[in-house]
């Protein structure tokens, strides 16, 4: 059997923070992202783009980038809002909601740029 | 479970247990259980019955805590074929008497079922409206109309290797419960939630890239478990687990 090893998480350590879905991943890159955005599209899902500083992540409410993006459907927009996102608010979480408008629930939302904390 | 949740920022829980031999005690437990600012607690439904059940149920709704509810003595009521109650008619009178979670047997593991029944009783759990389908063991239409839905619980002799079919036939509304498959991890119980909760969004991103889960499951597990040494860990204990025997619980799919 292998050498027992300590779980290194800690209260303190911001790399110990967690968001939700595909957080215990090693962060994607863009090839993955695009397919979790292809994916949102073809399930008919509404896109819309969050984001905050580390220290009130948190908190319920992130600020909205925009607007919630109803009805786009093309994967590159989104990416590129993404990118914008990301551009205009250094060092922010930013995270990307899936909204299910038939079932009235997010179906996805994952954290696409994680900030310095 | 607070110093969990500071310390990662997201939403954890422990289900109280608060069956008990009177409603009134039940209350007691459930209140204590407020008062150390749980999220969630937990009964079982079938011993504790019905009206029981709808009452803490209520209780959970007006003071904002969950309810895991479990079957217990569930397969004395529901696995004689000449008597007694199908469970996917406890499930729908569970649904209508009202809780969060309940537990469904999993296809995979100790606590199994067959494929298609559990996938009949999984939509009466939580589907606005499940269409007739016999051979999952629906012999109408059923339209829930606006009433909730409950969560399906897998549960029982589950771990790593069991999580691509799980996601497979759970979806993605749904409790992934991994007792032992948690607590038997070599390196302790943080380590083998991180496992599983590797094992499980693998699985989440790769069925959304459009992989196939249960026929890719070692490729999409062994990818993972190479940034996760938990998950490796995890892989190296469970490979040779397995459950292999037949289903009890079997449907008469052809009506009369």
């Amino acid at each position: 059997m292998t050498e027992i090893q300590d779980y290194p998480s800690r209260v303190g350590d911001p790399a110990s923070q967690r968001f939700e879905t595909f957080s215990y991943l090693p962060p994607m890159d863009a090839g993955q992202i695009r397919k979790q955005v292809a994916y949102m599209v073809e399930r008919g899902w509404n896109c819309a783009i969050e984001h905050v500083e580390p220290a009130r992540a948190a908190e319920t409410y992130w600020y909205m980038w925009k607007l919630p993006m109803f009805g786009e459907r093309d994967v590159d927009t989104l990416m590129n809002e993404l990118t914008a996102c990301h551009n205009a608010n250094a060092g922010h979480h930013v995270r990307l909601v899936g909204y299910d408008n038939k079932r009235q629930t997010q179906g996805l939302a994952m954290a696409v740029y994680r900030g310095d904390a | 479970m607070h110093r969990a949740e500071a310390e990662t920022g997201e939403r954890k829980g422990h289900y109280l247990n608060v069956t008990a031999p009177t409603v009134e005690e039940m209350y007691k437990r459930a209140e204590h259980a407020k008062s150390l600012d749980m999220r969630i607690i937990m009964h079982d439904f079938l011993t504790a019955g019905f009206t029981a059940n709808t009452s803490l149920a209520n209780w959970c709704r007006d003071n904002g805590l969950l309810l895991h509810i479990h079957r217990a003595m569930h397969a004395v009521i529901d696995r004689d074929r000449h008597h007694g109650i199908h469970f996917r008619v406890l499930a729908k009178c569970l649904r209508l008497s009202g809780g969060d979670h309940l537990h469904s047997g999993t296809v995979v593991g100790k606590l199994e079922g067959d494929r298609e029944a559990t996938l009949g009783w999984i939509d009466i759990m939580r589907e606005r409206f499940v269409p007739e389908n016999r051979a999952r063991g629906i012999f109408f239409d059923q339209d829930w109309g606006t009433m909730p839905g409950l969560f399906p619980v897998a549960s029982g002799g589950i771990h790593v290797w069991h999580m691509p079919a799980l996601v497979s036939i759970f979806g993605d509304d749904a409790v992934m419960q991994f007792g032992g498959g948690t607590l038997g991890h070599p390196w302790g119980n943080a380590a083998g939630a991180a496992a599983n909760r590797v094992a499980l969004e693998a699985c989440v991103q790769a069925r959304n890239q459009g992989r196939q889960l249960e026929a890719e499951a070692k490729d999409i597990l062994g990818a993972a478990a190479r940034h996760s040494p938990e998950l490796a860990a995890a892989m190296e204990t469970w490979k040779e687990i397995k459950f292999e025997f037949d289903t009890v619980d079997k449907l008469d799919t052809i009506a009369g």
